[in-house]
């Protein structure tokens, strides 16, 4: 009795170690399944790598005409890149029970693009589904009847719509950025060809998620693109096509869907552009002269930059996001200039809860930023990134563009309410509202020339009469 | 006539009484799913346009993996690579791996259909209900994504404990013959 009482213990614990061993030599994690990249089955080709760098294009002209209505919006945000009409023409303060007069309306395929003009010419980078083919048209602003088209043909598939940069136009030239970064330049009054860039293939731009929406400007003749790829920032000879200085990116940025302004200070102008996403980006001041580099700010990282830096006065500049990151809604940077350099400090930075831009870009007006907001509801914003007032959740407008015209905010919803609100930081005052579009996505940027607004939802555009006459 | 011997013993009593419960047992059985399936009757749902993804589904059902899960209307879905309601809004690399993936039980299995889409299917065996993928897609997606009681796991006990939890009362009575409230493309 006294050996088994004596055997049971030392039994008990040979099996508690052979129990150990064998639960610690036994490969715990051979039942997980890990999770690793890859699991998707993602090809390594890169998307347009099969484009051809140089697509042949064709001009076919039709019989719209040119008025002589001397307004023009003649890029994205307008004559100042700010997104104010400052035409001294009489707009009404009110509308009637059907709303403004729509003066012409045409179906467009998918997209969110919006229109510049210019010389009583409307322009648009539009997408031909018949012809698989990107589209620059330019219309009659009298008529919206087409006066000339330039397509060349591309495969665009829908990516959440297919075009959605506003062209630059001046006198002579248009230059357009397609979905899938092929930049053309044609005559904006013939629509004869000039040049094309494919930044894919020829710059190794990586093609920005749902297609690129940056918006080409031209100064001084010269196209300035940012491909994001080998190179950060260029410009080009309108005339010849030839690249008049390139800006290094050895950072690898890539190319995101914001849009390039130009700013002076300190005596020097340069172009302002936010590249890369929360990994390597910011925002570069790229000299206007030669393309170096003035400044840089390497803390304004998002992985969706999308709306135009918004220049404030003459020395600060506001930014904007909030696609998926609610952390950084948006900054204000000063720049100063010590010993002729330039650098670029924050002076605030805030969630999407205080604000944030997801598509639209924000308005500088009367000493306050005006903005919708991830929540869709509108706000105006102090310079010290206080909000003075919001629309509250009554007042919502989702993802739709704004303007401002004569102290009035011209503000649209997602699907077609457009709703007049005094410009103003004393609150949200609504003048008036009116169902202007039945459609889908009415995202479109506004452009606004001789009393008219132009907006568009994912399949037409229309042509709005919003003169007090 | 001889009488018959109506003496029951008891190896006969065993077997008659095992057949009669079994008889019980079935009639039990099929009066419960008659009742649970019978029109008129109503059974708990969410509300998808209610839903703020709280987590409380996780967390307060009583069965030990939650009966509510994610699932996903492909209509309304918009393929993307990125998407809100896969990646984690800092995720570094759009792709599959565990650190950018939002759910945590690696749920929603990501496919390549064809430049530039994507398929996101849920796998219900790991879906544990927290809606952290609801929130992303329906914060910065088309909303394709959201949580419904299955009604192949809940035990329609009717006193649903996640409906007591539900912060934004989105826990309906539905019909049990329509026992799913889906998202509509012209809601979306």
């Amino acid at each position: 009795m006294k050996f088994i009482a004596g055997i049971i213990p030392v039994a008990i614990a040979i099996v508690g170690v052979i129990s150990m061993y064998m639960w610690l030599g036994g490969d715990a994690l051979e039942e997980c399944d890990p999770r690793l990249p890859g699991a998707d089955g993602r090809p390594k080709s890169v998307v347009g790598a099969d484009e051809p760098i140089k697509i042949a294009g064709q001009t076919v002209k039709s019989d719209g005409i040119p008025t002589d209505l001397p307004g023009t919006w003649p890029r994205f945000r307008g004559p100042d890149f700010d997104g104010i009409s400052k035409e001294q023409v009489d707009l009404a303060a009110a509308w009637p029970e059907q709303g403004p007069d729509v003066l012409w309306s045409i179906e467009l395929g998918e997209g969110y693009a919006g229109a510049a003009v210019l010389a009583g010419r409307v322009y648009i980078i539009d997408y031909d589904h018949e012809k698989n083919a990107d589209a620059i048209r330019c219309l009659s602003l009298a008529d919206g009847k087409e006066i000339w088209r330039y397509s060349y043909p591309v495969k665009v598939k829908r990516w959440h719509g297919m075009s959605r940069a506003v062209p630059a136009v001046t006198d002579k030239y248009l230059v357009a950025m397609g979905p899938k970064c092929h930049v053309t330049c044609v005559d904006s009054m013939t629509g004869e060809f000039h040049w094309m860039f494919n930044l894919v293939r020829e710059f190794n731009t990586k093609i920005p998620q749902w297609y690129t929406a940056q918006c080409p400007l031209i100064e001084n003749g010269k196209a300035i693109i940012a491909p994001a790829g080998d190179v950060l920032m260029m410009a080009v000879d309108c005339e010849t096509g030839e690249i008049a200085w390139k800006t290094p990116n050895p950072k690898g940025w890539v190319m995101t869907h914001s849009s390039i302004v130009p700013m002076e200070f300190g005596g020097k102008r340069f172009y302002i552009y936010c590249g890369g996403d929360q990994i390597a980006g910011g925002v570069v001041g790229v000299s206007a002269e030669d393309g170096s580099v003035l400044w840089e700010y390497e803390d304004w990282k998002v992985r969706f930059n999308v709306p135009m830096p918004v220049i404030v006065g003459s020395d600060r500049i506001f930014f904007s996001a909030g696609y998926s990151q609610t952390e950084k809604g948006c900054t204000m940077l000063r720049l100063t200039e010590t010993e002729g350099r330039i650098v670029a400090q924050s002076e605030f930075l805030h969630g999407t809860d205080v604000f944030g831009s997801i598509q639209q870009s924000p308005i500088f007006y009367d000493g306050h930023i005006f903005g919708v907001r991830p929540d869709g509801q509108l706000v105006c914003l102090d310079l010290k990134g206080e909000v003075a007032w919001a629309s509250t959740s009554a007042n919502t407008f989702g993802s739709g563009p704004y303007a401002i015209a004569q102290g009035r905010i011209y503000i649209m919803d997602d699907s077609g309410m457009l709703t007049l609100v005094q410009a103003s930081s004393a609150g949200y005052v609504q003048i008036d509202q009116a169902r202007v579009m039945d459609g889908h996505e009415t995202w479109g940027p506004m452009a606004i020339a001789s009393g008219r607004l132009i907006v568009r939802d994912m399949h037409s555009m229309v042509c709005l009469g919003i003169s007090g006459q | 006539m001889a009488e018959k011997n109506e003496n029951v013993n008891r190896r006969q009593l065993l077997k008659k009484s095992c057949f009669g419960g079994c008889l019980v047992g079935l009639g039990g059985l099929a009066g419960f799913l008659s009742g649970r399936s019978r029109a008129g009757d109503t059974l708990w749902q969410i509300d998808p346009y209610k839903c703020i993804a709280c987590g409380n589904c996780e967390t307060h059902c009583v069965l030990e993996n939650s009966a509510v899960k994610c699932v996903q209307v492909y209509e309304l879905c918009g393929y993307c690579d990125y998407c809100p309601g896969f990646h984690e809004p800092t995720a570094l690399a759009l792709d599959t791996g565990a650190e950018n993936e939002l759910c945590p039980t690696g749920a929603i299995k990501r496919k390549f259909v064809s430049e530039p889409y994507f398929q996101y299917d849920i796998d219900e065996a790991l879906c544990i209900a927290c809606g952290k993928c609801v929130k992303g897609c329906a914060a910065f997606g088309n909303g394709s994504l959201f949580l419904q009681v299955r009604h192949d796991r809940c035990l329609n006990c009717n006193e649903c404990s996640i409906a007591a939890a539900c912060p934004s009362g989105a826990f309906t009575r539905v019909p049990s013959d329509k026992p799913y409230l889906l998202k509509k493309v012209d809601n979306a």
